[in-house]
C-alpha cells in the first residue's frame, strides 16, 4: 500500500507541465483562424467560424455556419423537453475591429454582423384536435406531434477579449448585445397551446438578446 | 524498509527517465526530421468496449492523413453500461479517417493540429428490453456515420513519445435495425451507440512516432 502511496506521490509532484513547454514565441501575425463556438452545442449545434484578415490587421471578416441536428428528445440541458427531432442551419457574417493597430493577434475587439438560420423542429404536447362524427364536431384535447419551421434573422454587436495562448491556439471570450426577428410556420393549421418562443434559447424566438460565450481554435 | 527503498528507488528511475529524456529539447526540432508514422491507440474507447488504433502517414510538413480503425467487443455485461442499457453482448468495428493540419511551421515545430473528416460505426447488440413485468431479449443493429471537427495540442518526445490532447465537435446520424418497441434507447448520451445529433469531442491518444522524413 505505501509503495501505491510513493508512486502516486512520484507522480503528482513529476514536474508534467514541461512536458507541454513550448518554445519562446517570437514575431508573428495570423491571416486566417478556424475557431469552434462550444456553447452551440447546448442547442443542437455545431459552429465553426472561419475568420479572415482584411487588408489591415486591425479588420477581420468572420463567416460563421451553423448546423443543426438532433434525432431525439431534448433534456434539461440541451435542446428542450418538448422537442423530439430537429434539423438546420444558419450562416452569420461579422466584421471585426481590434483596437490595437500592432500586427500582432489578440488584444481587444468589436464585431458587428447579420445572418440567418432556418431550423425545422418536431415538437410533442398539448393541442387540440377537430373532428368531425356524425355530423357532431367534436375537440379533443390531445398530446401528439407537430412541426414548427423557424425562419430567424439576426443582428449583432459583441466585444470581446481574443488571448493567444500559443503561438497559433486562440481564445475568445466575448459579450454583445443582438436582435432576434423570426417567423414562425406549423404546418396543418394545428392550434397548439404553446409555441415555446419564450426565451432567446427557444428557436423561434423574437426579440432582444444577451450574447456572451467563448470561441477556441487555431490560427495560422 | 531496504526493500522499500529499493522499490522507491526503482520507481523513480522507471518515470524520471523517459520523462527527463521528454523533457530535453526536442531532438526533431534541431535537424527538421520528422517521423513518417504515429501509432497511437485512444485510451477512452475502452469505456464503450472499443479499441481504437490511430495511424497517422505524414505527407508533408503542414499535412498528415490518419486512418483510425475500432473494434467493438463485448459479452454478458452484469448490469448496464454507460449508456445505461442493458448489454448482453456486443460485437462492431468502425473506421474514422481524418486529414490533419498543422499551422505555421508544421510538425515537429508548432505543437498544435486542426483536423477533420468522416467517420463510421457499426454495432450488432443484444440487449434486454424492460417491458412491464418482464424483460425481453431485442437486437440492435447501428450504422451511425459523422464528420468530425477537432483541434489538438500534441508532444513528441526525442525518443519518438506521442501524447495528443483534443477537443472538437462533430455530427452524428444512426441508421437503426432494431425488434425493439423503444427505439430511442441508444440514443441518449453523446457515447450512446445510436446517438443522432450534434456532439463535443474530448480525448487524447499516445503512442509513437516512427521513420524520419526530411522536407
Amino acid at each position: 500500500m505505501k509503495n501505491i502511496l510513493i508512486l502516486f506521490y512520484i507522480l503528482m509532484f513529476f514536474p508534467f507541465g514541461n512536458l507541454f513547454a513550448q518554445e519562446p514565441e517570437s514575431e508573428y501575425h495570423h491571416n486566417f483562424l478556424i475557431m469552434g463556438v462550444p456553447q452551440h452545442l447546448f442547442q443542437n449545434g455545431i459552429r465553426i467560424e472561419f475568420d479572415r484578415r482584411l487588408n489591415n490587421p486591425q479588420n477581420w471578416l468572420i463567416v460563421a455556419p451553423t448546423v443543426y441536428y438532433r434525432g431525439q428528445r431534448g433534456n434539461w440541458l440541451i435542446g428542450n423537453f418538448n422537442v423530439h427531432s430537429m434539423w438546420g442551419a444558419g450562416l452569420e457574417v461579422f466584421y471585426r475591429r481590434f483596437m490595437k493597430d500592432r500586427p500582432e493577434p489578440g488584444g481587444f475587439y468589436l464585431s458587428g454582423g447579420t445572418g440567418y438560420r432556418f431550423v425545422n423542429q418536431e415538437y410533442r404536447g398539448d393541442r387540440w384536435d377537430i373532428y368531425t362524427e356524425n355530423g357532431l364536431t367534436f375537440y379533443r384535447y390531445n398530446n401528439s406531434s407537430w412541426h414548427k419551421q423557424n425562419h430567424t434573422f439576426s443582428l449583432k454587436g459583441t466585444a470581446g477579449y481574443q488571448f493567444v495562448t500559443e503561438q497559433h491556439l486562440m481564445l475568445d471570450v466575448f459579450i454583445g448585445y443582438g436582435l432576434l426577428l423570426s417567423r414562425q410556420d406549423i404546418p396543418d393549421n394545428v392550434e397548439v397551446l404553446s409555441h415555446f418562443d419564450n426565451d432567446a434559447f427557444s428557436f423561434g424566438y423574437t426579440g432582444l438578446l444577451y450574447e456572451i460565450g467563448v470561441r477556441l481554435g487555431i490560427g495560422w | 524498509m531496504k526493500t522499500k527503498i529499493i522499490n522507491l528507488i526503482l520507481t523513480f528511475a522507471l518515470f524520471s527517465g523517459p520523462l527527463a529524456k521528454a523533457n530535453q529539447p526536442n531532438e526533431n526540432h534541431s535537424n527538421d526530421l520528422i517521423p513518417k508514422f504515429i501509432f497511437t491507440v485512444q485510451p477512452l474507447y475502452a469505456i464503450i468496449n472499443g479499441l481504437r488504433v490511430d495511424t497517422e502517414i505524414i505527407l508533408r510538413r503542414n499535412h498528415s492523413l490518419q486512418l483510425s480503425p475500432i473494434l467493438f467487443y463485448s459479452n454478458n455485461f452484469s448490469g448496464s453500461d454507460i449508456s445505461g442499457v442493458y448489454f448482453d453482448r456486443k460485437r462492431g468495428a468502425g473506421l474514422h479517417f481524418y486529414h490533419r493540419f498543422y499551422p505555421g511551421k508544421g510538425l515537429g515545430k508548432s505543437s498544435l493540429h486542426i483536423s477533420h473528416g468522416p467517420m463510421w460505426h457499426f454495432n450488432n447488440i443484444k440487449w434486454q428490453e424492460t417491458i412491464p413485468g418482464d424483460k425481453v431479449e431485442r437486437f440492435n443493429s447501428i450504422h451511425r456515420i459523422g464528420w468530425d471537427v477537432m483541434i489538438g495540442s500534441y508532444f513528441i518526445s526525442s525518443d519518438r513519445f506521442f501524447l495528443d490532447v483534443y477537443t472538437g465537435m462533430g455530427i452524428r446520424h444512426s441508421i437503426l435495425r432494431t425488434d425493439a418497441d423503444n427505439l430511442q434507447e441508444m440514443n441518449y448520451y453523446y457515447w450512446s451507440p445510436g446517438y443522432s445529433g450534434a456532439i463535443l469531442l474530448l480525448g487524447f491518444r499516445v503512442g509513437l512516432a516512427t521513420g524520419t522524413n526530411s522536407f
